[in-house]
């Protein structure tokens, strides 16, 4: 599926587009503040984290420059897609970062007790990791499909299936008759499986 | 009792109950006898899975996101 239009976020870090710190910050903070929730760290922790990722993301724009919750606008981030995922190189500043916080925390665990425990364990990290991303994805996706479609189409979309208004209540709102709702419902399912697809694939 | 196969659109009428009492007969009737519709209802079923992923997400990242801290100028 080639994006044409505007592209979300995600497509724009995927495709090696600058996005700007502002877009940046708040699309992907609340992905960092679910991981920080995951690795157990506390809610100053998980703003330490969300600020500590930034910086180092942004790290050469921003450090020693900027309060990093005061960085201008016009400060951008510029993915190089060689690299590899984004979604592998932001797992892992998440992941390195973290640990940084919970050992700075707790330095005897680390260095004085040899057989103590991680934190989190890998495997189980990787599969909170999975899900958190995965509703990331679908919460760009879906603001991708609104670029993809017409806005009343969007409209009946969000109201019948995100925000769960029943199909009668959605077409008389909209004023429009309620096959009409299934038939935008439809379109919009196509539209949002073939954006998840193309957004995992990239 | 034969019919066309059932669209997307009938098959969501069917499964909202919004058809009538004779649609909804023929309609079952068909399904029990077309794997193709009966398969499309499948899809639908399918779909109000990642609906209700995709809701449960939208929901949680609402209730974390924040505006971004003001931007002032820089040092």
């Amino acid at each position: 599926m080639a994006f044409t239009t505007r592209k979300s976020l995600l497509a724009k870090v995927r495709s090696g587009d600058e996005v700007s710190w502002r877009e940046f910050y708040e699309t992907y903070k609340p992905l960092i503040l679910l991981c920080g929730g995951d690795l157990h760290l506390s809610a100053d922790e998980k703003e330490e984290l969300v600020s500590k990722v930034m910086c180092e993301i942004f790290r050469k724009d921003i450090v020693g420059k900027y309060d990093p919750e005061k960085v201008p606008d016009d400060v951008v981030f510029q993915y190089d897609p060689a690299r590899g995922r984004f979604r592998h190189f932001l797992r892992k500043i998440i992941r390195n970062q973290a640990l940084g916080i919970i050992r700075q925390r707790r330095p005897h665990d680390s260095l004085n007790v040899p057989d103590a425990p991680e934190p989190v364990a890998e495997d189980r990290w990787e599969s909170d990791w999975e899900r958190e991303w995965r509703q990331h994805l679908y919460v760009e996706a879906l603001k991708e499909l609104k670029l993809h479609v017409d806005a009343k189409t969007y409209s009946a979309f969000e109201l019948y299936a995100i925000q769960g208004r029943s199909p009668k209540e959605v077409a008389d709102f909209l004023d429009l008759s309620v096959s009409s709702v299934y038939t935008g419902k439809s379109r919009c399912m196509e539209s949002i499986k073939k954006i998840i697809k193309d957004l995992e694939e990239q | 009792m034969t019919m066309a196969h059932c669209t997307r659109e009938e098959l969501e009428l069917y499964r909202g109950r919004q058809m009538s009492l004779l649609k909804r007969i023929a309609c079952a009737a068909h399904l029990k006898e077309c794997p193709k519709c009966a398969r499309l209802l499948r899809e639908l079923d399918e779909d109000d899975h990642l609906i209700a992923e995709i809701r449960s997400s939208v929901e949680l990242y609402r209730n974390l996101s924040e505006p971004a801290p003001a931007a002032p100028a820089s040092k």
